[in-house]
């Protein structure tokens, strides 16, 4: 027994330089309260990224350049100054997990979908959610879950993104008639953004903004966006043997963070609207009458020339934004 | 390898065969060190030391910034950057090499920097500018592709690098680089004014 222990390595340490670490690389350490996560500074155009946190989780240096009078108070600072933030929210993945979709089938049954466990997390002993939901007059709903092993993992997990503010498009219909043809008025207006910072988000779970369709953006129906997003990375908590789904997310799980963003970037407009940009565009419709919405409707439902030209100048003029590394 | 099934022994067999096996096995079994790691046999046992000793990434337009600045080359359309060079009062290729690729003896370009150029917060910045003509960019022009200081963030350019001042403005407290790749760059005639440059890395 004394040649095994002798021979067994009981510590390793590690010296030297410490590898590089890519922009908006995030790391994670329990306080003992909470779980707080930090990135490495990271750039947009030639901005840092700012996040907002408590003043208690700036270094000395920072609370002072960030003019902090109080710990408690939240504090917007900009990546460079190494902020920690709090894990606010979070998602299960596995077992535990809300379902992402449900329908009902035929027989009654209830099919669920749910987010896919990663393969390297199986590996580790995350199971999937293994649920059979049915319903009948008779019985009700009735829920069977299949059992878990007893040393299974849970899995829990957070994401992170990136807000980049920008010009808003705005389209604004006007109606006058000239005989009995209608003329159609729009205006491509700008509107600009208060603040032009980049900002980190954290999200239980991440979802795009989606952009409207052009024709619902040039009809007005809906309105532009007035940011852009990009995602930075999945945050995802591993939980020891035989976790429970109630348990707390406590200094025992071990965190795993799937980067997405390796670099630091560049976001430009598709274009820099010109002044004369603002002039406004008249349609003449053919149209009779001067209700807007019909009008707009029927102008920009059908594939005609009205539409397509509407579509171009639209198009031309719009000011949706996009990420690059750099 | 152990095979452990071998040392199982059922009631009433003999344990010494199984046990001389784990006897053995425990003499052969040996941590072996790879390269950069360092093993040291002590009483308690092995401890591995492992040297994460390793080439630090030299990217292109890497910066270092002291009174002067120095940046490794990098380029924008296959266009070698340069800037002003405060030992030598010319504007020198970032690689120290002359139009004819003849290697300069006096070192890489050292940009003076200026610590009364810089914002509100103390900071600035070191841009990559290109010169275009007709919205085109003249890559036979050897100082098509210049490193500047700059006060502010701008629209034109690629910002290489942002470095704080201290809170006196007479020293340096951090730089954090910005780019990490050699460039190409779109010129986009605007409707009006000079046209866009979109960076992007090669």
């Amino acid at each position: 027994m004394g040649t095994l222990r002798r021979r067994i390595p009981f510590k390793v340490r590690e010296i030297g330089r410490r590898k590089w670490k890519h922009p908006f690389y995030h790391t994670l350490r329990h306080d003992g309260d909470n779980w707080l996560f930090q990135i490495r500074p990271g750039f947009v155009n030639a901005s840092p990224v700012e996040a907002s946190t408590q003043g208690k989780y700036l270094s000395p240096e920072a609370i002072l350049r960030n003019n902090v009078q109080n710990l408690e108070d939240p504090v917007q600072a900009p990546l460079t100054d190494r902020p920690e933030i709090v894990v606010e929210d979070w998602r299960a993945i596995g077992a535990g997990a809300d379902a992402q979709n449900a329908s009902i089938n035929a027989d009654g049954s209830i099919s669920e979908s749910f987010e896919d466990v990663p393969e390297f997390f199986k590996q580790m002993g995350v199971s999937a959610v293994n649920r059979n939901i049915s319903s009948s007059f008779t019985s009700g709903i009735s829920v069977t879950e299949s059992e878990r092993p007893e040393d299974a993992r849970l899995l829990r997990a957070f994401d992170t993104y990136i807000e980049m503010p920008r010009l808003e498009t705005i389209v604004d219909w006007e109606f006058g008639t000239v005989l009995e043809a209608t003329l159609a008025t729009f205006t491509i207006s700008y509107k600009e953004p208060t603040d032009s910072t980049p900002k980190l988000y954290q999200a239980a779970e991440f979802t795009p903004t989606t952009l409207p369709s052009e024709i619902d953006l040039l009809a007005g129906i809906f309105s532009d966006e007035n940011k852009d997003q990009l995602k930075l990375a999945t945050v995802y908590f591993v939980s020891q043997p035989g976790a429970d789904p109630g348990d707390e997310l406590d200094e025992k799980w071990q965190p795993y963070v799937e980067h997405e963003t390796f670099f630091n970037l560049s976001h430009k407009l598709k274009t820099i609207p010109a002044p004369e940009s603002n002039d406004p565009i008249t349609l003449e419709t053919g149209l009779a009458g001067g209700v807007a919405d019909p009008i707009i409707g029927s102008l920009l439902a059908t594939n005609n020339d009205l539409l397509n030209n509407a579509r171009q100048i639209y198009n031309a003029r719009s000011t949706g934004g996009t990420f690059w590394t750099i | 390898m152990l095979n452990v099934n071998e040392l199982e022994v059922k009631p009433g067999d003999p344990v010494l065969p199984a046990w001389k096996k784990l006897v053995s096995w425990i003499r052969r079994s040996k941590v072996i060190a790879g390269p950069g790691i360092r093993l040291s046999f002590t009483k308690k046992g092995v401890i591995a030391t492992v040297n994460r000793e390793e080439t630090p990434w030299r990217h292109p337009f890497k910066v270092s910034v002291g009174t002067h600045a120095i940046v490794r080359p990098g380029t924008v359309e296959g266009v070698m950057a340069a800037m002003k060079d405060d030992l030598t009062g010319k504007v020198r290729r970032l690689d120290e090499r002359d139009a004819d690729g003849k290697r300069s003896s006096d070192g890489p370009p050292k940009l003076k920097i200026d610590f009364n150029k810089h914002d509100d917060q103390g900071r600035f910045w070191l841009y990559v500018n290109v010169k275009s003509e007709d919205g085109e960019m003249n890559t036979d022009d050897p100082e098509a592709v210049t490193v500047t200081q700059e006060r502010r963030e701008r629209t034109f350019g690629q910002p290489i690098a942002m470095v704080y001042l201290n809170e006196s403005r007479d020293g340096i407290i951090n730089t954090f680089q910005i780019t990490h790749h050699n460039l190409k760059v779109l010129l986009q005639e605007q409707e009006v004014g000079l046209p866009r440059q979109i960076f992007y890395p090669e």
